[in-house]
């Protein structure tokens, strides 16, 4: 059976002087599938999204959602496009209120205030966020923010939504918010690629996970499959064994 | 034995309710390399950042040499001997290599009256034995060096202070095999000269290679310590267990 690639990249290639994060990588994605993307630090998992999310253009290689060219294309263009992403670093306006950093976003992918508002309430609501809807993002505590500018990528129907690290350093009950959220939009049909290095996150919540290391795809499969790979073991050790 | 470092139940952070390190306790010994591994993320770099003072823990004691440096201010830990070689680069693009090198000599001539104008030339000189190239390079802008030659004025820098304790941080990241097998003859160095290292490196293998004493650290808590022989050979059951995979 032949299923056609929602996204797909292909030998793509990201150099940055003479290091190849990304060293002709091959991946597909499916729509509405929840793929996990793992592999050591400095496998290139940031490097793909920033290309995939436009933050990067590749030296080779490229990259198509449905069939189209994305590669090369700015970050607004993309996300208009519906591919929206979170940022391992969290970024959000401090001195608005926390819906109208929502509604920011919203505005800025093509809602008006009034069909914004709302779906940021309704947002809010999913991330227990609502009570703080007031409140000035800048007194948010660390995790807090990370839920907020997490909830900003749903602001608009988005084709995939990229996930980088949304769970480091934050709180448990946080992370279950987050992950209970990604649950069921996935069950509604949203396409995630998620990158973690919280692993059991990773195997309860995608049913597929890619590594990577050094650039390139060493495992791709069903998760459980995938973890049980000595070669992805083996990237975690940092060397090849002599 | 005896520790020179002794990071006693620290907790640290960055923002108020949410702690990178959780009770850390480690110890490192005078004239060894101890090793620091975990995956990203786990708080590695934070512990070094405490230990310098670059962070102050909320909880826990820091002593270095018998003494509490928990508030130690991080411009003082020079004076102690104390070194810290970051994952990123310290150095000041467009001052020479040479001005680098001397900045920490300048420093400790002013702060101590141990080091004398001709022992400062010694260890010029003895430096640019070890490191030729350097003597070579001497008058080139540190940022028109590359990333391989950059680490190595991180290393020759640290050299000249002749720290009692180095903290080395992901020395070999984003080098060539190369390069990195250099840096890592770099540690050796300073360990042949009895320099007590505490060792951050994403390659398992080698920072378990190289250390007498290893920690694991994984999301802020120490979960596994040891003797580094004790690591070897078992090493993909500790990674499955860091990564919390149980199956």
């Amino acid at each position: 059976m032949t299923t056609v690639s929602y996204l797909a990249v292909e030998q793509l290639t990201v150099a940055f002087g003479g290091v190849r994060a990304l060293d002709g990588v091959n991946l597909a994605v499916a729509s509405g599938e929840l793929v996990g993307l793992v592999g050591p630090n400095g496998s290139g998992k940031t490097t793909l999204v920033n290309v995939l999310s436009g933050y990067l253009r590749p030296d080779a290689g490229e990259a198509r959602l449905e069939g189209r060219r994305i590669d090369g294309l700015d970050p607004t263009t993309l996300a208009h496009l519906g591919v929206l992403r979170t940022f391992q670093l969290t970024r959000v306006f401090p001195r608005m209120s926390v819906l109208e950093n929502l509604l920011v976003a919203g505005c800025a992918l093509g809602l008006t205030p009034g069909a914004a508002e709302p779906r940021a309430l309704q947002l809010l609501e999913e991330i227990s966020l609502l009570r703080l809807q007031n409140t000035d993002a800048g007194r948010l505590s660390g995790g807090q923010a990370k839920l907020l500018e997490f909830a900003a990528c749903f602001m608009m129907s988005s084709r995939i939504t990229l996930l980088d690290e949304p769970f480091a350093a934050i709180h448990p009950t946080m992370k279950e918010v987050m992950a209970r959220f990604i649950r069921r939009r996935h069950a509604a049909g949203q396409t995630f690629l998620l990158i973690s290095h919280d692993m059991p996150v990773v195997i309860e919540l995608c049913p597929r996970t890619i590594c990577l290391n050094a650039g390139g795809v060493i495992a791709d499969g069903e998760t459980r499959q995938v973890f049980s790979n000595p070669h992805v073991i083996e990237a975690y050790l940092g060397e090849a064994a002599a | 034995m005896s520790a020179l470092l002794a990071v006693s139940d620290v907790t640290a952070g960055y923002v108020a309710d949410i702690d990178i390190l959780r009770a850390v306790s480690i110890r490192v010994e005078a004239g060894a390399i101890t090793g620091l591994i975990g995956l990203n993320g786990a708080g590695k770099s934070t512990i070094m950042r405490t230990i310098c003072g670059f962070l102050r823990p909320q909880r826990g004691q820091i002593q270095y040499n018998g003494t509490d440096v928990t508030a130690l201010a991080a411009h003082d830990a020079i004076d102690l001997g104390i070194c810290y070689i970051p994952q990123e680069s310290s150095l000041f693009p467009y001052m020479s290599v040479q001005d680098n090198l001397r900045l920490p000599l300048d420093h400790l001539r002013r702060r101590t009256s141990g080091l004398a104008r001709r022992e400062l030339t010694e260890r010029l000189d003895d430096l640019f034995g070890k490191f030729p190239l350097l003597r070579e390079r001497r008058r080139a802008l540190a940022g028109d060096l590359s990333g391989g030659q950059q680490k190595m004025v991180e290393f020759a820098k640290a050299y000249l202070q002749r720290p009692r304790l180095c903290l080395i941080d992901e020395p070999s990241i984003g080098l060539s095999p190369k390069v990195a097998e250099e840096v890592y003859g770099w540690i050796e160095l300073f360990a042949r000269e009895h320099m007590a290292i505490l060792l951050v490196d994403h390659n398992v293998r080698r920072v378990v290679k190289m250390s007498r004493y290893v920690y694991v650290l994984n999301l802020g808590e120490i979960v596994a310590e040891g003797q580094a022989s004790e690591f070897e050979g078992g090493l993909h059951g500790h990674v499955k267990r860091w990564l919390n995979i149980n199956f």
